[in-house]
């Protein structure tokens, strides 16, 4: 079982329960109280030192190494109180689009990453790539200066349409968290530009694996490779020999990229609980 | 800290750690050339790796600055272990601000 599910799941997929999603976060301050520094504000670049940090303990050596990692992991630099550093998990379309339904209200977002990597700036409604959920995004649209491009509110049924588009395209989705246990919004990402997935490839932290793993039925594949374009983790290559789609489930995040872009429907998603060699692998 | 030892928490390090310590390019940024890199973008955007990140070094509280203004972001190498020596940021530059060594 995930970590997240043995802690928050009360016996379901956590992400599905209603209990993890925020509805009291965001409070006014009192009058009397004393302004508090915005996030970022005291450490400008906080992430983005955390990275170097650990970039800089490779050239030192592999003691200096663990050690920056672990305090990373603990959350001392990152997250205060995730658990583990972790800040997200891949969900598969079909569980994103069971999360837009319950969470409320959905606000589209600019990707933060995607600013800070190629200083793209999603300024208008159909370049956004990233979705808030919860009422976190009230703070969004008070102060549009502050969050460059705002906030657009979307209905549940714009939220899908809207996430059925991405994955067209060939986003990853996954969820993340603002603080512990609470869902703050749906990320959806690509290897090199996705802080996040790179720290969980290149490092090996920052994100669960999903609930499902992709599985091929040979006898439906026709070796067309839409699906091997798609996968952003390495985990599905063609087998050339016999000219089909080959998946390596312990790489495999079930994101659900190759099933939804599949023509035709010879790749399908199993649930993770019925493999009980992969309990331990997220 | 709270001890969190009896959860599961996978553990997976694609670093190998006996290779450790490895050594990467040094990229220097003269910032006293390199002033408005956000609005510049043009080491990021021909980086195929990715190396650099831009962050807005002046956070004004509830305010975000002016990208166009001098000084208030600043472009920083991040991933220099992915750095392959191209030198694709060096000739695209337009202010000569990156020198790479190894």
């Amino acid at each position: 079982m995930c970590i997240y599910c043995e802690l928050w799941g009360d016996g379901m997929t956590w992400y599905l329960n209603p209990k993890n999603y925020p509805r009291h976060m965001y409070t006014l301050p009192r009058p009397d109280a004393k302004p508090r520094a915005a996030a970022g504000e005291a450490n400008p670049g906080g992430y983005i030192n955390a990275e170097r940090a650990l970039v800089d303990a490779m050239e030192k050596g592999p003691e200096e190494f663990e050690a920056t990692l672990k305090a990373m992991r603990d959350g001392a630099d990152l997250v205060q109180g995730c658990v583990g550093g972790f800040m997200g998990q891949a969900v598969p379309l079909r569980d994103a689009e069971k999360m837009v339904e319950m969470a409320n209200p959905l606000g589209l977002i600019a990707c933060l990453c995607r600013k800070a990597m190629l200083a793209v700036e999603e300024r208008s409604r159909p370049e956004t790539t990233c979705m808030g959920l919860g009422v976190g995004m009230l703070k969004w649209e008070r102060w549009p200066e502050r969050y460059k491009g705002g906030v657009h509110w979307v209905s549940s049924d714009e939220a899908k349409e809207w996430l059925r588009d991405l994955d067209t395209r060939g986003f990853m989705h996954s969820l993340m968290m603002f603080g512990p246990r609470f869902i703050g919004g749906i990320c959806n990402c690509d290897y090199p530009v996705c802080d996040a997935l790179a720290m969980r490839l290149d490092f090996g932290f920052n994100m669960l694996k999903g609930h499902h793993v992709a599985m091929v039925d040979h006898d439906l594949c026709n070796g067309c490779g839409i699906c091997a374009q798609r996968c952003q983790f390495g985990a599905l290559k063609m087998n050339v020999t016999i000219d089909k789609a080959n998946i390596d489930q312990m790489r495999c995040f079930g994101c659900g990229l190759c099933e939804t872009g599949c023509p035709r429907q010879a790749i399908s998603l199993v649930e993770k609980a019925k493999l009980p060699a992969l309990q331990e692998v997220w | 800290m709270v001890d969190r030892s009896h959860l599961k928490v996978p553990k997976p390090t694609p670093v190998d750690l006996t290779k450790l310590p490895l050594k990467f390019p040094k990229i220097e940024i003269d910032y006293s050339k390199c002033t408005v890199p956000f609005w510049c973008k043009k080491c990021l955007q021909a980086c195929s790796q990715l190396v650099f990140q831009v962050y807005c070094k002046q956070l004004a509280r509830l305010k975000e600055s002016d990208p166009r203004e001098p000084g208030t972001y600043e472009v920083v190498t991040v991933r220099r272990d992915k750095c392959n020596m191209c030198n694709k940021c060096v000739e695209v530059c337009p202010e000569d601000a990156i020198t790479i060594t190894y």
